[in-house]
């Protein structure tokens, strides 16, 4: 059977949080068949560290790209067993190659990103900028 | 050989195991006449965590993740869960056993599996 929400009221808030979220990062695409590499996104009240499951890629194929804003990752890893002529019994893994944006919501001290690929799962680190966090304001009586 | 496998879960059904969840990963299977190729896709999953058992004829591959879990900070958006991998195979009997080969690479479990020369080799004559 068909799991359908509900609406109840938790799941209504739910779901409208999860569509916010997804227009907070640019996230709602639609591109059809071809492979889009999972995400989670972690966040504290400065900065922010992203994460993906790539299995099959490696560091070398990959590209990371900030620009006005925007986070761009792009890969490309070889389809199943493109070594060994045979007969494929089974495919279920993705093949081919892969682009995917994710809207920043502050601007990123772009000397300060850090990049890491271990065992198929890249997390990117994204400190937000100095000038653009968040400042405390002293009021001062006169 | 026809029917290599046999998959106990083919989606992506999570079962909870001591509070863990369990994926069944993604698998290609691909077959010529000396071997037969299977690559799991286990993001997470080093050639440390990866447990390949054989019994009898059933071929158990199983892996486990260290979740990623950045101190401070809130997951504030999801599309993928963390977790272990199992699955489990059917080989059929020309597989040569001794001679499996296991490498995992970028998440990536690469499994070649000899074909044994005995049967490779066995023509049956035809007379008239």
């Amino acid at each position: 059977m068909l799991w359908r929400p509900t609406y109840q009221p938790l799941f209504r808030d739910l779901m409208r949080l999860n569509r916010e979220m997804d227009r907070t990062f640019g996230l709602r695409q639609t591109n059809g068949s071809s492979f889009t590499p999972p995400i989670n996104i972690w966040m504290n009240e400065e900065d922010m560290i992203v994460s993906a499951e790539l299995p099959g890629f490696d560091a070398a194929s990959m590209d990371i790209s900030v620009e006005n804003n925007v986070l761009s990752i792009s890969g490309d890893r070889e389809t199943a067993a493109a070594d060994v002529d045979g007969k494929t019994l089974r495919r279920e893994r993705y093949g081919g190659g892969f682009n995917r944006s994710i809207n920043l919501p502050y601007r990123v001290e772009l000397d300060a990103i850090n990049a890491n690929f271990s065992n198929g799962v890249l997390t990117i680190e994204l400190p937000r900028a100095a000038e653009d966090k968040p400042r405390k304001i002293t009021i001062t009586s006169a | 050989m026809s029917e290599l496998t046999k998959t106990k879960e083919p989606n992506e059904t999570t079962l909870m195991q001591q509070n863990e969840r369990i994926f069944v990963p993604r698998v290609d299977i691909v077959e010529n006449d000396d071997v037969v190729l299977l690559i799991a896709d286990m993001p997470g999953v080093s050639a440390d965590s990866v447990d390949i058992t054989l019994e009898k004829n059933i071929l158990t591959i199983k892996g486990v993740t260290t979740p990623f879990a950045p101190e401070g900070y809130d997951l504030v958006h999801r599309e993928y869960l963390t977790g272990g991998y199992q699955r489990a195979f059917t080989l059929s009997d020309d597989v040569d056993r001794d001679n499996i080969e296991a490498k995992v690479s970028n998440g990536v479990l690469r499994l070649t599996l000899p074909k044994s020369t005995e049967i490779k080799t066995r023509r049956i004559p035809i007379s008239n």
